[in-house]
């Protein structure tokens, strides 16, 4: 039901939109560090892993150091324990809670979702996760908020558990972006539509060869159609009556 | 039977007016009209087939160890009757030499506590079973997992967390799981009774490594499990006196109902099976003999013309 939704996020004029347009890795980048400092302390993102980043963000040598900071946990070894041990590439992101019990535990019984493919669960994805994000602001005269929620237009209900996470200048961008709260939100909704959406720069390259190659293939099948067609297209039939009548 | 020898005398019956004998109209061969090359090549195919079957039989064979292993003597096992059900207080015995004996280092993971209901245990019995242990559950609403005593739905619990502790506290050796182990060993509950009494002293000549025990009926002889079975190594709650060999019988037992708790049912259903395939049969032979009497006593016969 559309009141069930939060408030319409407008439609913001992303750089990947367009049928030839690719992510813009730089932005990636910064999001994949916006989520590390400020979202991994709560939200996981177990279907995404060090490798998957490989050449999307970074090379395979920062990758490797990055996944050498997390502790992960192995084993059995040989004598049956479980040990822990620096990340390696395959290794997906390690989540921030053992499993959603101890999430709700820590969080006012409130489950902060895994955002792998947040994107993709919510409609309108990029939209609506930018403008959740840039949309806190008090709540309008007469609604009472109770301790722990927080008012956000977007959010379905009005009523959000997570409190505002992104400030201007809560993050140190790596290469020297500005980070105001907008550019941190637009980077972080770059970064999670890559996840949600992989195949995404493979995936218009694909189709761009296909419509070349289909729209090619199409001239010619309809010059040959046409041309056997001829036949048939331009014959013309007489009825001649007999001449007695 | 009755159809062969019919076809065999009844052939005979046939005594058409001109001369075309028997022995043609029986030989429908057409191995006859074959080729020189195509005899060649199917012989040479039959001869191969034949071949590498018993090749493979014999590489099969080769792997079994068959020369350092001691076919275990058949037991007259109570069971073993095409109509004979599993001795259920030998099986309620059985698991008790397991729970006391065996379970410090083998694991049941496919028996639940449940599984005793109305085969050893009654509900109640089972359930004081069940709580004797204690069970990793959760999460709990903080997100930690806690200890409880178990229920009827628990799974027989494990006496390590994996198989690599388990070597560690075994020499290297995995104890294996018991709950298949009968269907699991050639020889089923015999080889589990004849390898629980069958230590003996290495013969003359035979070096085992630290840690191993000697029992021919191992494949190979060197076993790494001591010998866990002793004359009263624990009392029988039912008064029966615990000889080694009555252990070794009653613990095969329990592990045959663990392997097929079906086994009862089975033969149940064998007795069920049995009469209303024979009903069913001999009907269904009636009625196709009812049916084809028209063309098995048909006569044909060649007039030549005049």
């Amino acid at each position: 039901m559309a009141s069930d939704a939060g408030l319409h996020p407008p439609s913001y004029p992303w750089d990947f939109k367009g049928y030839l347009s690719t992510f813009h890795h730089a932005s990636l980048r910064r999001g994949f560090q916006v989520y590390r400092e400020v979202c991994s302390s709560c939200h996981s993102l177990q279907r995404v892993a060090f490798r998957h980043l490989v050449n999307v963000t970074h090379t395979e040598k920062e990758m490797k150091a990055i996944a050498e900071d997390y502790e992960i946990e192995d084993g059995p070894n040989d004598k049956g324990e479980m040990f822990t041990r620096p990340g390696k590439l395959t290794d997906y992101f390690p989540s921030p809670y053992p499993n959603k019990e101890a999430a709700k535990a820590a969080n006012g019984g409130a489950y902060p979702p895994d955002l792998s493919l947040m994107v993709r669960g919510r409609h309108d994805g990029e939209n609506y996760i930018f403008s959740l994000l840039t949309g806190y602001m008090d709540p309008p005269a007469g609604l009472e908020v109770r301790e722990g929620l927080h008012f956000n237009p977007y959010f379905p209900g009005g009523l959000i558990s997570m409190d505002r996470p992104l400030y201007d200048g809560a993050v140190e961008y790596d290469d020297g972006t500005p980070a105001t709260t907008s550019q941190m939100a637009k980077d972080v909704v770059s970064f999670l539509c890559f996840t949600s959406k992989p195949e995404h720069d493979e995936r218009k390259r694909m189709g761009l060869r296909a419509m070349i190659i289909l729209i090619t293939a199409f001239g010619i099948a309809f010059y040959l159609k046409q041309h056997r067609w001829a036949v048939l297209k331009t014959r013309k039939i007489f009825y001649c009556p007999p001449k007695d009548l | 039977m009755a159809a062969s020898v019919g076809r065999i005398c009844g052939a005979g019956l046939l005594k058409p007016a001109c001369g075309i004998t028997s022995s043609q109209i029986s030989s429908f061969s057409t191995t006859r009209e074959w080729t020189r090359g195509r005899k060649t090549l199917l012989g040479t195919l039959g001869v191969l087939t034949g071949g590498v079957g018993a090749l493979v039989y014999a590489l099969e064979q080769s792997v079994k160890a068959s020369d350092l292993e001691l076919h275990p003597p058949k037991n007259p096992w109570s069971h073993n009757g095409i109509l004979s059900s599993l001795d259920h207080a030998s099986v309620r015995r059985g698991y008790q030499v397991y729970k006391q004996v065996c379970a410090a280092c083998h694991s049941m993971r496919f028996i639940a506590y449940r599984n005793l209901v109305g085969v050893t245990h009654t509900e109640e019995e089972a359930k004081a079973e069940a709580e004797e242990i204690m069970v990793t559950d959760g999460p709990d609403e903080s997100g930690n997992m806690f200890q409880r005593p178990g229920k009827l739905s628990d799974y027989f619990p494990s006496p390590y967390a994996n198989e690599e502790a388990a070597r560690a506290a075994n020499n290297g050796a995995f104890p294996p799981d018991l709950s298949y182990i009968v269907l699991a060993r050639h020889g089923g509950e015999d080889y589990i009774f004849s390898l629980l009494t069958g230590y003996c002293d290495p013969p003359a000549g035979v070096i085992l490594r630290d840690g191993q025990y000697f029992n021919p009926y191992f494949p190979g002889g060197a076993i790494s499990m001591a010998q866990a079975l002793f004359n009263e190594v624990l009392e029988y709650d039912d008064g029966t006196p615990a000889t080694a060999s009555q252990l070794a019988k009653d613990v095969a037992t329990f592990l045959k109902w663990t392997g097929e708790p079906e086994f009862d049912d089975r033969k149940r259903m064998f007795i069920k099976a049995t009469g209303i395939f024979t009903l069913l049969i001999a009907i269904t032979f009636y009625y196709k003999r009812h049916k084809w009497i028209s063309l098995k006593t048909r006569k044909i016969e060649f007039k030549p013309r005049k």
